[in-house]
């Protein structure tokens, strides 16, 4: 059944990236201007930007660039940057690493406390712990998220000077080190993300305490903190597992504004980079790479969900 | 507050340097005892150490930056340019034109054909000893119609490069120009080994060599142990650090995370100055913002509609709002008030509505409305300047349309477009370079499209002038054109604001050419 499900899904998510290059080239297609004028800007003029489009073969036609594209990408080349001919996958790869290992540092500490926090708010619902989580949760995702950055700056690298304002670090770090470094930008990510995924868990798990059974459960005795963990959150999980993976997706594509005010090299600064300079082969890569994040993380998702949920495993 | 006065008190609050100061007293006949006692500062005892690692913190960089100095069009990328490679001549910060590569020149009396005597026994970073074939190469790399490179306006003129000997190149031209020697000192220009093209290893003969290069991101790079400039390059290592963002740059400065960094933010550069720990640095170095109107086609062929256009913009206000001061009003002309050629008897432009009116009724119209387009590509201020030039124009009887245009595709798609928009040029280092690429007839980036038989001719004339005397009239004139009959409104010059650790780094001074002393803070400056 799962097995079945995932080829499905497989199969659906290929067709996905597929569907995606072919947007992402016809937008960029349609972009004014081209990896010539926009790599000279204000200093172009037409017989340079005609030797530029000559050498790079953006004089042939649309189709057939795409199509050699694919090609390539097929066979795991994903071409030469227009803009500093170098090939792209191994600039992209180191991109990327950096950019999974903020969100993961980001997702072990903000998942299990989102999950727990909405637990806490829920077993104590309407008490003043509950509402102070809601508030600060709130308040941390009302604010735009280069403004807690730049607070947390301000106080924690400028004033106290405890940490780094610029999350730089070497590959000869060691893993603490490295983790010292990436601490703002982390904790940015943690304040961003929490609320989202805090409320969903309170909200369907007092939902469920709503039902009968939960009242079978409490009427037979059973403390509240069991009732809540072992009959409500098992009953509440598939929502919270669609939320967790929207805001693990988030973390992984969305982080752009972090990375630029703590000026940490990550896939998001990268490929604005390349969308600015008209770097199709580039903005591809990346597009793809983010396309495939949300694929597999809503098909994990799906998956937890499936297991989750005895019910869903057996569709009428 | 007579002028001496107002010059005197924006030394006192720093808004001018010493030697900006200097310049613009003596233009008013000031004696120097009087500007000596207004410059009443001591100088500091300024040693060079050696040794240490300078570390810079630089906005203007991307990804999709190169080592290749073809196509080096922003700050980090022409900083990086300066630490690896060397060029025929340096501009010095007085943006005066000394050998480098070059021992000395020579031009002939027509200023047609130059000989540059080489300076010998220079090694490349790979062992090669640099000749006139190098140099050959490497200005040859940018001609024709099929070079990749953004220097193709700087070497335009130039006829046939050759070497003869060893030691020595020759340069024809297409026509006389005395200013060779500042071509030269373009940083494309930078001088590579013959046939060199591998820019993921760089190669030059300058102070450091390229340890690791991350475009975008960062680069290192070591001293160059067979480095020819004496008394120069004093660090060990080198380091740049990409901080496209403002206000992470100042925070990474405030930290103590980097040493020096660019680009301070205008908005907050008060602040900045009031920490001990930093010093401010203002460089006047001739960059300023235009708004070109196009004269040959469009709404505003009429040079009485431009005059009152330029009569309806108050770049006082500008310069003292957008950029707190650092700066200095524009007169509707390129030539910065340092400059030899600046003719300083001709008025300045004020805001005067009354005016403006005036040229509208010559060219008889009564209210008058035109579409300005704006955006934060052309320089940072420009979607500001356009709102209070709205304000400002409306008392004129002007109806400014404002179109904010997206950053993304501005130069490709609005500039040189539209018969009405906002650009900003960075200062050249002579009246020549600047009139043979904005302003004569046909030149590419000509944005008003101004075209002048006279002026052309002016140019042309004291491009090939070897007299001072008789090549500042000619420039004088070309001045008073542009001011009167061009379709540039020039509102203001703006300064280049660095800011520099003192407890970490010195040698910093204002520089006449560019930021970060002049792009080559890797070689003049020392880590503390």
């Amino acid at each position: 059944m799962i097995l079945s499900l995932v080829a499905k899904r497989l199969a659906l998510g290929v067709l996905t990236l597929w569907l995606v290059s072919l947007l992402i080239f016809a937008i960029t297609e349609i972009l004014p201007g081209d990896v010539a004028t926009a790599i000279l800007g204000q200093a172009a003029t037409p017989e340079t930007v005609a030797a530029i489009r000559n050498q790079l073969g953006l004089n042939e036609p649309a189709w057939w660039r795409y199509l050699q594209w694919l090609t390539g990408a097929i066979q795991g080349d994903f071409g030469i940057s227009l803009a500093n001919q170098r090939p792209v996958a191994p600039q992209i790869l180191g991109r990327l690493e950096n950019t999974l290992f903020l969100a993961s540092v980001a997702a072990v500490i903000a998942v299990p406390l989102a999950i727990s926090l909405g637990l806490i708010a829920a077993i104590k619902q309407h008490s003043l712990l509950d509402r102070t989580i809601s508030l600060t949760t709130l308040a941390s995702i009302s604010v735009p998220e280069f403004f807690i950055a730049y607070l947390l700056i301000f106080f924690l690298a400028v004033q106290a000077g405890w940490f780094p304002s610029m999350a730089r670090f070497d590959a000869d770090m060691g893993f603490l080190e490295q983790l010292g470094v990436i601490v703002l930008p982390a904790l940015t990510l943690v304040l961003v993300v929490l609320a989202h995924m805090m409320r969903m868990t309170r909200a369907t798990v007092l939902n469920v305490m709503a039902q009968p059974f939960v009242e079978m459960a409490e009427l037979k005795g059973v403390p509240k903190w069991r009732i809540v963990v072992q009959h409500a959150l098992p009953n509440a999980l598939a929502p919270i597992i669609n939320v967790v993976a929207l805001n693990l997706a988030y973390l992984v594509v969305g982080v752009i504004v972090v990375e630029v005010v703590f000026v940490y090299p990550g896939l998001g600064q990268f490929m604005v980079d390349a969308v600015a300079r008209r770097d199709i082969p580039t903005v591809q890569a990346c597009g793809l790479i983010f396309a495939a994040v949300y694929v597999t993380l809503n098909m994990l998702a799906d998956i937890g969900a499936i297991l989750a949920n005895p019910r869903l495993r057996h569709p009428r | 507050m007579n002028e001496f006065d107002y010059q005197k008190h924006l030394l006192e609050l720093g808004r001018v340097s010493r030697r900006q100061f200097i310049h613009r007293t003596a233009a008013l006949g000031a004696s120097a005892a009087l500007i000596g006692t207004a410059l009443s500062r001591p100088a500091w005892a300024n040693e060079p150490v050696k040794g240490g690692t300078l570390k810079f913190g630089m906005g203007g960089g991307s990804t999709t930056d190169s080592m290749n100095p073809s196509t080096a069009t922003d700050s980090v990328a022409i900083s990086q340019v300066h630490t690896t490679y060397n060029h025929l001549v340096e501009l010095n910060s007085n943006r005066e034109a000394i050998p480098e590569l070059a021992l000395s020149w020579e031009p002939s009396s027509d200023a047609v054909t130059w000989a540059f005597k080489l300076r010998k026994d220079v090694e490349f970073h790979n062992g090669k000893t640099m000749d006139a074939h190098d140099v050959v190469y490497s200005i040859q790399r940018h001609m024709g119609p099929d070079a990749q490179t953004a220097a193709s306006g700087v070497v335009a003129g130039i006829e046939e490069v050759r070497a003869d000997g060893s030691d020595t190149v020759i340069i024809t031209l297409k026509g006389g120009n005395a200013d060779l020697p500042y071509l030269m000192a373009d940083y494309h220009l930078a001088i590579v080994p013959d046939g060199f093209d591998d820019w993921a290893n760089a190669v030059g003969t300058g102070p450091y060599m390229v340890e690791h290069y991350e475009a975008g991101v960062e680069s290192k790079h070591v001293r160059n142990p067979n480095y020819w400039k004496e008394g120069r390059a004093h660090a060990d290592a080198v380091e740049y650090t990409v901080i496209n963002d403002a206000t992470a740059r100042s925070a990474a400065l405030t930290s103590g995370q980097v040493s020096v960094i660019n680009r301070i933010s205008k908005r907050t550069v008060d602040l900045m100055k009031r920490n001990q720990a930093l010093e401010i640095l203002n460089s006047p170095a001739g960059q300023h913002y235009t708004l070109p109107m196009h004269t040959q086609e469009g709404p505003l062929t009429d040079p009485n509609l431009r005059l009152a256009l330029k009569h309806a913009i108050d770049r006082e206000a500008l310069v003292n709002t957008l950029l707190s001061g650092y700066g200095r009003a524009g007169n509707d002309h390129p030539i910065p008030d340092f400059d030899q050629y600046f003719d300083s008897s001709m008025a300045q432009r004020a805001y005067d509505p009354d005016r403006a009116k005036h040229y509208l009724r010559e060219a008889g119209v009564e209210d008058f409305t035109i579409q300005l387009h704006t955006s934060e590509a052309a320089f940072p201020e420009a979607v500001d300047t356009a709102q209070m030039y709205q304000e400002a124009a409306r008392a004129a009887g002007i109806n400014l349309e404002l179109v904010r245009a997206p950053a993304d595709g501005y130069w490709s798609d609005i500039w040189l477009n539209v018969p009405f928009c906002m650009s900003y040029w960075g200062g050249r280092a002579t009246p020549d370079m600047m009139y043979s690429i904005a302003y004569t007839c046909g030149a590419a980036w000509n944005e008003t499209h101004y075209c002048s038989d006279e002026f052309d001719q002016l140019v042309r004339e004291a491009r090939a002038e070897l007299d001072q005397a008789r090549r500042k009239e000619l420039y004088a004139r070309a001045q008073e054109l542009v001011h009167m009959e061009g379709g540039n409104i020039i509102p203001m010059f703006a300064d280049y604001v660095d800011g520099y650790r003192r407890d970490e780094v010195g040698g910093y001074e204002e520089d006449f050419v560019f930021e970060m002393v002049g792009h080559r803070g890797a070689e003049r400056l020392w880590a503390l």
